[in-house]
């Protein structure tokens, strides 16, 4: 047999052939060579199925964007769910699901600030990592796009950063959120205006051409409407543009009592710079989002003073907490990990974290089907980010936002009255 | 008073646009390279602007000669080592080697400077003067004197200057230019070092005005390619027409039509200018033949 074999194996060593001397390798070193393979082939499965025996993980997918125009929020959004990943695995012990613990494990990709790329990196995430938990990308745009391909999946997808009303209006049944919609943004600002004496009578609004901003803008003329207001400008500029001079200066003949600009953070620094630029002055000046996130008094120095903004928690907010116990630790401990104060974009990620923990612990499974029935219906009575009762379409109709100011160079909580930490300063004086 | 201010808004805007786009339509006219980098170059120009800032206070116009020299060097170099070995090449391989190469610097600024929006703050940042209602901020009126001077600047170089009339006849005919002793791979080194040049001033400029980060370079190079096509090809005083042609028409239209409209007013003058103007509003048919 050896010597039909060998040959086969070898080659031909026929006399007629001019070749060297050739090494002959028997049968059995060859056969020793194949058993001793295949043995560390099934130890080593041996090994690291005996290493996932031993650590139980559950493993989350999240698609955000670390470079490009929205990473800002993408590192915030990142460094809240790292420090609900860490609270978890080194506090708590993990996630208890029928008396074992589950440690959790975030994957990132970078989306670029790019829906197309959120899209793909999602696909990527359920079909080559396996991944069936997902937080959601920064922004709305990158949101509406990336659930329309998790949906497709069926992978659970928490929203840690997108709040247009279109997200959740599709009839998705994979995707939910903790927060509110963005409608919801510009209301508080509002209600609060309506406070004063004597009463603001203008608003002029001028926002981004992206998903989010139209959406807050519409739910801004709502209530305008219902309070009274009149809104005498109301346009869009594209989104990314690095000039808004011209409405800015349509809107400084109206001379309006409040001004309200739709966008990023980008976009509300440009307006800041440009309508002190242009002496455009407004006695309540607001923006959509920025405001809270320290690099804005940074980039704006002193003239980001007085100006109003929003979010869906401050550190000011200090909701009794199952996770975390209360909205103090949870500012501590992110002081602590990461030396700086939390704005809303890492309460945004911790949070989606919290409810995705919440979720899993109804369910008691890590199927997301199981876990999204675990949603219906779902009822927290306080949790970092306040009360909780979820509606078919996954939204959490309790959520409302927070108010603040930039008050001596510092992002102040102003409303409502109940987590105020200083008085609103109303009118804003004029650019000098 | 209203429609004033807007026109006053439109130069002024219109007069950073051109600072913008002179590097762009000299090297494009002179070498016939279609430069899909020089955006990124006007960025690195306002980062060096920013760090100079920073670290030693400089301010920004004080800045501009550094952020000039230094660009420069760069281009020269990036010219002899790299571009060199293709400016002979199709019009298809330049504009992939320069996609390229904007692709590497923008991942480069990124890495360093990270994709964080930065910007000058200088003490009289939004401050300006009032002339009844209207308002002239004082960084914008000093960009338009500074690229007024530098387009002055380059046409007394190009004129006047040894450099500047080898410059122009290579780019009129290289083949003869060679012949009466021009060294045209020193030429094309030295056109592309002053595009650098250029982009780096036009950086010290945006970075009081504007915020930036590595990522603006694309918008950046788009609005310079349609400048250059609006102005004319090659042309340093067509950098000003098409510039302030651009500004103009970006404020008024977005006066009459909508602020959401401005892109689609920039691209729809451009397609106008193509179809009526090919070679630019004051370029002349021999600046923009493609030669291969």
């Amino acid at each position: 047999m050896a010597g039909f074999v060998a040959p086969a194996i070898l080659g031909n060593n026929s006399a007629n052939e001019e070749v060297g001397p050739m090494k002959e390798r028997s049968p059995i070193f060859c056969g020793g060579i194949l058993f001793f393979t295949l043995l560390a082939l099934l130890f080593s499965l041996f090994l690291s199925s005996e290493a996932w025996a031993e650590e139980k993980i559950i493993k989350f997918g999240c698609s955000i964007s670390l470079t490009g125009s929205l990473s800002r929020e993408g590192y915030g959004t990142r460094d809240g769910l790292e420090l609900w990943k860490w609270w978890v695995n080194e506090k708590l012990g993990g996630i208890d699901i029928k008396g074992v613990k589950y440690k959790v494990d975030i994957k990132y990709y970078d989306d670029e600030s790019n829906a197309v790329r959120t899209v793909k990196l999602i696909e990527k995430l359920v079909t080559d990592d396996g991944i069936k938990l997902l937080f959601s990308p920064y922004s709305s745009g990158l949101v509406f796009a990336g659930s329309a391909a998790s949906e497709k999946y069926k992978a659970l997808m928490v929203n840690v950063g997108g709040t247009a009303e279109q997200i959740f209006g599709r009839g998705f049944r994979y995707i939910v959120t903790g927060t509110g919609t963005s409608p919801l943004y510009f209301k508080g600002v509002l209600d609060l205006a309506a406070k004063q004496n004597p009463k603001p009578k203008t608003v002029a609004i001028l926002y981004a051409n992206d998903i989010f901003s139209r959406d807050a803008v519409k739910g801004a003329v709502d209530k305008c409407k219902e309070l009274g207001f009149e809104v005498t400008f109301n346009q869009v500029f594209p989104q990314g543009t690095k000039d808004i001079s011209t409405p800015l200066t349509e809107i400084r003949a109206l001379q309006p009592d409040i001004l309200l600009v739709g966008g990023h953070y980008s976009d509300s620094v440009l307006a800041v710079q440009q309508a002190k630029d242009l002496k455009v002055n407004a006695k309540l000046f607001s923006c959509l989002v920025g405001v809270p996130v320290p690099e804005f008094v940074k980039a704006l120095g002193k003239d980001a003073e007085d100006v109003v903004g929003m979010g869906w928690w401050t550190p000011d907010v200090n909701y009794q907490d199952p996770i975390w116990g209360s909205g103090e630790t949870f500012v501590k401990e992110f002081v602590k990990k990461f030396n700086y104060t939390p704005d809303y974009h890492n309460f945004d990620g911790a949070f989606g974290g919290e409810l995705f923990q919440l979720g899993i612990k109804k369910a008691q499974s890590t199927d997301p089907m199981e876990i999204r029935k675990a949603f219906d219906g779902f009822e927290v009575p306080s949790s970092l980010g306040g009360p909780i009762k979820m509606d078919k379409q996954g939204v959490n109709v309790l959520a409302q936002t927070v108010v603040l100011q930039i008050q001596n160079d510092k992002a102040v909580t102003i409303w409502p009255k109940q987590v105020a930490a200083a008085k609103f300063i109303y009118p804003k004086p004029p650019w000098e | 008073m209203f429609y004033l201010q807007i026109l006053i808004n439109g130069i002024m805007i219109g007069a950073l646009y051109a600072a913008m786009a002179m590097g762009l339509t000299l090297v494009w006219g002179v070498m016939n390279f279609i430069n899909f980098a020089h955006g990124v170059l006007i960025v690195l120009g306002a980062y060096t602007t920013f760090y100079v800032f920073q670290f030693w206070g400089l301010n920004p116009f004080f800045a501009l000669p550094l952020s000039m020299v230094l660009m420069f060097l760069v281009c020269y170099f990036l010219q002899k080592l790299l571009i060199n070995l293709i400016v002979r090449a199709s019009v298809f391989m330049t504009l992939i080697m320069t996609f390229g190469l904007d692709t590497l610097l923008t991942n480069l600024a990124i890495l360093a400077f990270t994709v964080d929006y930065r910007m000058v703050s200088l003490p009289y940042t939004g401050s300006g003067f009032s002339i009844g209602s209207l308002t002239i901020p004082y960084i914008r009126l000093l960009s338009l004197v500074i690229a007024f001077g530098l387009t002055g600047g380059l046409i007394l170089f190009m004129n006047r200057t040894k450099i500047g009339n080898a410059i122009k006849a290579v780019g009129l005919d290289k083949e003869a230019a060679q012949m009466v002793g021009v060294n045209v791979a020193k030429t094309y080194a030295i056109t592309f070092g002053i595009g650098g040049a250029l982009a780096g001033a036009a950086g010290s400029l945006i970075a009081p005005i504007f915020s930036f980060s590595p990522i603006f370079g694309g918008e950046v190079g788009l609005k310079c390619f349609v400048i250059v096509c609006l102005g004319g090809l090659g042309s340093v005083a067509g950098a000003i027409v098409g510039g302030l042609t651009l500004g103009l028409a970006e404020v008024f239209g977005s006066v009459l039509i909508g602020e959401g409209f401005k892109n689609a007013i920039a691209f729809g003058l451009l397609v106008v200018i193509l179809v009526l103007r090919p070679q630019g509003i004051i370029g002349r048919k021999f600046f923009a033949e493609i030669k291969h």
